[in-house]
Order: C-alpha cells, then sequence, then structure tokens
C-alpha cells in the first residue's frame, strides 16, 4: 500500500463516523501539511510556523466545517496553499537556477543531511518551474496526496494531473 | 541525470515532524478550543440577558399604550386632495433631469393623510372582498420584499391578501394599464407594480388607453450587489467588461467580430491582462434569489453593453439581448453557494462572492469590496448612480384601486416604511424622509 493510499483510508475512516474525530485528523494530517510546506520551502525553516498557522486557522473555523462543502483535506489544503503562498510572496525568495549546481549531493553521511541536502536541491531546480508545477510537486510528493484530490484543489483534470506530473518528474531527473 | 530520481526518491525526501512541535502544536489548539468554547457560552449568556431586558421593555411598553394611546394609532390612507409641491421631489432628482421627459409630473395628489377612524377611511367593498387580493408585479427584489412585508404587516381581520407575479419591469408596467377601468377580474393585471425603471411616457399613454388614469410612483430605494473577496487578499479592481466576460455564458469570439462562442475563459487575466492570472470562481446565491438577478441586471449588464452590437440588440432583438447578457455560465464558475462565505473567501484566496450591498457593508472586517470601472460601491455612488452595480427601483400603484382598498393602501404604506428598516429590506434608501411623502398621481 502506498504513502498515499493508507492516508486517504485512514481519512476516509476517520470521516465515516459521525462526529469528526479532531484529534485523529490532527495525527493524520499535521505531517502531511508539514511536508507539504517543507517542499514548498525547499528547507525546514519556517515550517513549523507555517503548520501551526494552517492549524490554528482551521481549528478557529472547525465549528462551522460542514463535511459536505469540501473534503476535510481539500478545506485544510487551500489553507494551508493561502498561508504558503502569503509567505512565498512576503519572503520574494528566489534563487537562479544554476544556484541548483553548487548545492553538494556528495558527502554527506548522514541521511538527514543527505535528505535536506536534496531536498534544498529539489528546491532550486523547482523555482525555475511555474507556480503550479510547483504546487503539484509539494501536493503530490510532499503531502502524498492522491491525482483526484490534487485535481480538486488546483481546478486540472484528473488525467491533465498524472500527465503534468508525468513531464515534471522527467524534466527533474533530467537536470539533477 | 539521475536514474533514481522517481516517485519513492521524491516521496523519500519527507521527513516526521519533531514529536516536541507536534505535542506544543497539540495544545495550542486545545487550548484555543477552549477559549472558543468560553466566547460562545459568554455571547450566548449576553444574548439571553439583552433578550429578558428587551422583553421587559417591550412588556412595559405594551401596559402603558394600552393605558393611553388605544385608539390613536395612525392609519394611512389614500384620499384624493389638492396638489401638493415637491412630493416626488426625489423622484425627479434620480432622474438627474436626463430622465425628465421619461416620466409625468404630478398632477393629483393623494395625500398619505392620518385618519383617526373618520369617515374617510376606505373599506373592503364587496367587490374587493369577493376578489379577495390585490395583485402585485415586478421584479424580483419587490417580490421579496412585497412578500416579506406582507407577511408582517397584513392588517389584522383583513380578507384581502396581496397575490404576487414575479416579472420584468417592463410586462409589470404593461400589467398594470391592462385592465380596463373598473373591470377588476382577469388575468394579466396588476394594482401595484415594481420596476427597475421609471415609467416610460408611451407606458403611461398605454394606461390612459385603456381606462387607467390614476397612477402614483413610489420611491423604493435603490438595489445595489456588489463583488466581494477576504479582507485577508484586499479589494479587487475590476472592470464591468471582464465581468461580463467571466461569468457570461456567452461572449463574443475575440477573432471573429460579432459572433458568439461559448465562454472559454478559465483565468482573471484572460479577460483583463491588467487582472492576475487567477482562476475565475464566484460564489453566490442562488440563481432565483434577488441579489443574483440584480447581478445579472446590472453588472454583467453593463459589462455586455461595452460591446457596441449587443448593445445595439436591446432595441432589435430584445430577447437574444437579454438572453446573451444575463445568462450566466454553467460551468462551475459561479456557484450558487450562499452559506460560509466568509470561509470560502479565506480558503479560497481567488474566489470571489457576489453579495447584497448591505450585507457587504454590514462587515467591513471580513469583505474587501471591488470597485468597478474605478468606482468604489457606496452610498453616495449608488445614488448618484455611477456604480455598476445599482439600480433605482420604483412602485408604482392604480390609486384609483387604492382608493377602495384599505389593504392595499395598508401595504404601500407598509413597503415605504420598511425602506427605513434595512434589516427587512434589501434596498438601499437613503433618503428616508421622501419614503413617507403623500402619494402624488402623475400628470398624463
Amino acid at each position: 500500500m502506498t504513502l498515499e493510499h493508507a492516508a486517504s483510508g485512514r481519512l476516509a475512516e476517520f470521516m465515516e463516523t459521525n462526529e469528526l474525530n479532531w484529534d485523529a485528523l490532527y495525527a493524520l494530517e499535521a505531517p502531511r501539511i508539514y511536508n507539504y510546506f517543507r517542499f514548498r520551502l525547499g528547507s525546514d525553516s519556517d515550517v513549523e510556523e507555517l503548520t501551526a498557522r494552517t492549524f490554528e486557522r482551521a481549528w478557529r473555523s472547525r465549528s462551522r466545517y460542514r463535511r459536505d462543502l469540501a473534503g476535510f483535506a481539500t478545506w485544510l489544503f487551500k489553507i494551508a496553499k493561502n498561508i504558503g503562498t502569503d509567505h512565498l510572496r512576503a519572503r520574494h525568495e528566489h534563487l537562479p537556477l544554476d544556484a541548483a549546481l553548487e548545492v553538494t549531493t556528495e558527502g554527506t553521511p548522514e541521511r538527514d543531511a543527505e535528505q535536506r541536502s536534496n531536498l534544498t536541491r529539489l528546491a532550486l531546480l523547482c523555482a525555475a518551474l511555474p507556480e503550479r508545477e510547483r504546487e503539484l510537486i509539494a501536493l503530490k510528493y510532499g503531502a502524498v496526496m492522491n491525482n483526484r484530490v490534487i485535481a480538486e484543489l488546483t481546478g486540472l483534470s484528473e488525467s491533465n494531473v498524472g500527465t503534468i506530473l508525468h513531464r515534471l518528474v522527467q524534466t527533474l531527473r533530467d537536470q539533477w | 541525470m539521475n536514474n533514481d530520481l522517481n516517485d519513492d526518491f521524491l516521496q523519500h525526501l519527507r521527513a516526521e515532524p519533531s514529536r516536541k512541535f507536534m505535542a506544543t502544536l497539540k495544545a495550542n489548539l486545545d487550548r484555543q478550543t477552549i477559549n472558543q468554547a468560553k466566547a460562545r457560552r459568554t455571547l450566548f449568556r449576553t444574548a439571553i440577558l439583552a433578550a429578558l431586558i428587551g422583553g421587559s421593555a417591550v412588556a412595559v411598553a405594551f401596559v402603558v399604550l394600552r393605558g393611553s394611546t388605544a385608539g390613536n394609532i395612525p392609519v394611512h390612507i389614500v384620499t384624493i386632495g389638492p396638489p401638493l409641491s415637491g412630493a416626488s421631489k426625489m423622484a425627479a432628482e434620480r432622474s438627474g433631469g436626463g430622465a425628465a421627459n421619461a416620466i409625468a409630473s404630478p398632477a393629483q395628489t393623494l395625500p398619505a393623510s392620518v385618519a383617526h377612524g373618520g369617515a374617510a377611511q376606505p373599506t373592503e367593498s364587496a367587490v374587493e372582498q369577493s376578489r379577495g387580493f390585490f395583485v402585485v408585479a415586478g421584479p424580483t427584489a419587490i417580490i421579496l420584499n412585497g412578500r416579506d412585508i406582507s407577511r408582517r404587516w397584513t392588517p389584522a381581520g383583513s380578507k384581502i391578501q396581496p397575490e404576487f407575479n414575479l416579472t420584468s419591469s417592463s410586462e409589470a408596467l404593461a400589467m398594470l394599464c391592462h385592465s380596463p377601468r373598473g373591470v377588476v377580474t382577469g388575468a394579466g393585471f396588476a394594482d401595484i407594480v415594481g420596476a427597475s425603471r421609471r415609467i416610460l411616457p408611451s407606458e403611461l399613454e398605454a394606461c390612459k388607453f385603456s381606462g387607467v388614469t390614476h397612477v402614483a410612483e413610489v420611491d423604493s430605494g435603490y438595489e445595489a450587489v456588489v463583488l466581494v473577496r477576504s479582507r485577508l487578499y484586499g479589494a479587487p479592481k475590476l472592470s464591468a467588461r471582464a465581468i461580463f466576460l467571466a461569468v457570461a455564458a456567452e461572449v463574443p469570439d475575440p477573432n471573429r467580430p460579432q459572433t458568439l462562442i461559448k465562454n472559454p475563459y478559465r483565468t482573471w487575466n484572460e479577460v483583463d491582462s491588467a487582472l492576475s492570472e487567477e482562476r475565475i470562481e464566484i460564489l453566490g446565491p442562488p440563481l432565483s434569489s434577488a441579489t443574483a438577478a440584480a447581478f445579472r441586471q446590472t453588472l454583467m449588464e453593463a459589462g455586455c453593453a461595452t460591446f457596441t452590437w449587443l448593445a445595439a440588440l436591446k432595441q432589435t432583438d430584445s430577447k437574444r439581448y437579454e438572453k446573451v447578457c444575463r445568462t450566466l455560465r454553467d460551468d462551475g464558475v459561479y456557484l450558487a453557494r450562499g452559506e460560509m462565505v466568509q470561509e470560502n473567501l479565506e480558503t479560497y484566496p481567488n474566489a470571489l462572492a457576489l453579495l447584497d450591498f448591505r450585507e457587504a457593508v454590514a462587515r467591513p472586517d471580513t469583505f474587501a469590496v471591488a470597485s468597478v470601472n474605478g468606482v468604489e460601491p457606496g452610498i453616495d455612488t449608488i445614488i448618484a448612480e455611477t456604480y455598476a452595480g445599482s439600480r433605482a427601483m420604483f412602485l408604482y400603484v392604480n390609486t384609483e384601486r387604492a382608493r377602495n382598498n384599505y389593504a392595499m393602501v395598508s401595504f404601500i404604506d407598509s413597503y415605504r416604511r420598511s425602506l427605513a428598516y434595512p434589516s427587512i429590506t434589501t434596498l438601499v434608501a437613503p433618503q428616508r424622509q421622501a419614503m413617507s411623502a403623500p402619494l402624488q398621481d402623475m400628470r398624463f
């Protein structure tokens, strides 16, 4: 079972109950939101802050949340997306594509360090991509969402999401 | 090139948030939940207290009034009287002089005088009783407000109830003049009609020809709609043309002039290059609502009319004009979703919501209201009719019929008084004093 299947299966299980189990939803969704921001920002800095802000905003409105309005994950990620967009706009951080070549991918024995290095490298390569493509990468691999939910969030068709992501991974592979 | 870069590789870049972070955030959220519950309890207690105090005040006032002024409650009636100057000043002001030829001047005054059980008070005649109703016709805003007012202020004991007929302004005005004098039965007529424009001289002529020679014009305030975004993302600046191109079912083909195509536009920058590349998404009330109807007939139509050949259709093919200029696309760009507007707008930065003007200005901390063609909606711009999303509303009354129908007079009186209470009416009525001016027959 893939990560995304596991996540959506557990979410469906929670949603089937009459009363939403907010504690369980938090435990399930917090890591996804956290990683969504890691992929969007390409680093660990500010990620905790943005994750906290997302949940605090969602919790403020949760008494008014209705499951027929949108899927819970869709609702939560819309909030996260807004917060991420605002943050990036404010930060205006943009490194040129050439900088990606300067990020080392060797000589880091610790896995964490290697992972961080790879994430940074990915972020730098993604910086050259259009906003929509960057968002798709973060949703797919950071938040481990399936293409159907990504389609709901982005307004693209499900097949279009699949096609774009396939092309993106090829592009990244060529540039890595 | 890295041949290992695949889905697995990318997903392994994920990391678990630290336990400390998860626990701290959860504790904060729990604390926030407790504080919200406390705030709700406080609000509930305050509301109960206010209700108790208010109820007590009403009870005391009721006892005092019953003991001192029974029988002195003013009843507004219509009687033929001498001309009064300036009674339709507001109506004349609205036309700005430009429409002076389109309306008739007051010739005969029907003062809504106050009677205290005098002989002049109209009664439900045998004819009215047998008919059992009077007919109010007009566009959505008039009908919805009329129904509400009827529910609230139907005179006690009256057997005469208004019957409402939802129709366009032109058809409503035609219905006013349909009934030959003295004939009170048959379909297709109305005693009171609402319109989003003033009656034309030709329509008054038609009234005269049919024997309807006593018609009074009643100011009914202004209907205004706005597009808003969450305050978080700032007020958008739109043009009526961009709004039309964004929401119309069919739009002019940019490559083939005077040809219509199914609306292909998905993002705002496609309809106006000055706007950002954000998906067009508008939340609004159901299409049958007064607000949606007003939107189609003000903002949409204003944008439609910026295409000269479409504007010309109004004269040459009015049905096609209405279909093109007032039909919203049904591909999901306009979402009939009137609930949780604030939450939706906060969640979707690109989304706009269609609201009644009063609803939007009542919540300035929540909504950022869009300017249209560089004009911000406000009382001043609505009265000046420079804001494209507003229009004046008028009520026309067959006063000859009203003379013998106190329920009808009562309805008109209630309608006018309701304009002073924003919580009741959806119309903007800035000139309260004009609302209580006596009714005047128009000059034919």
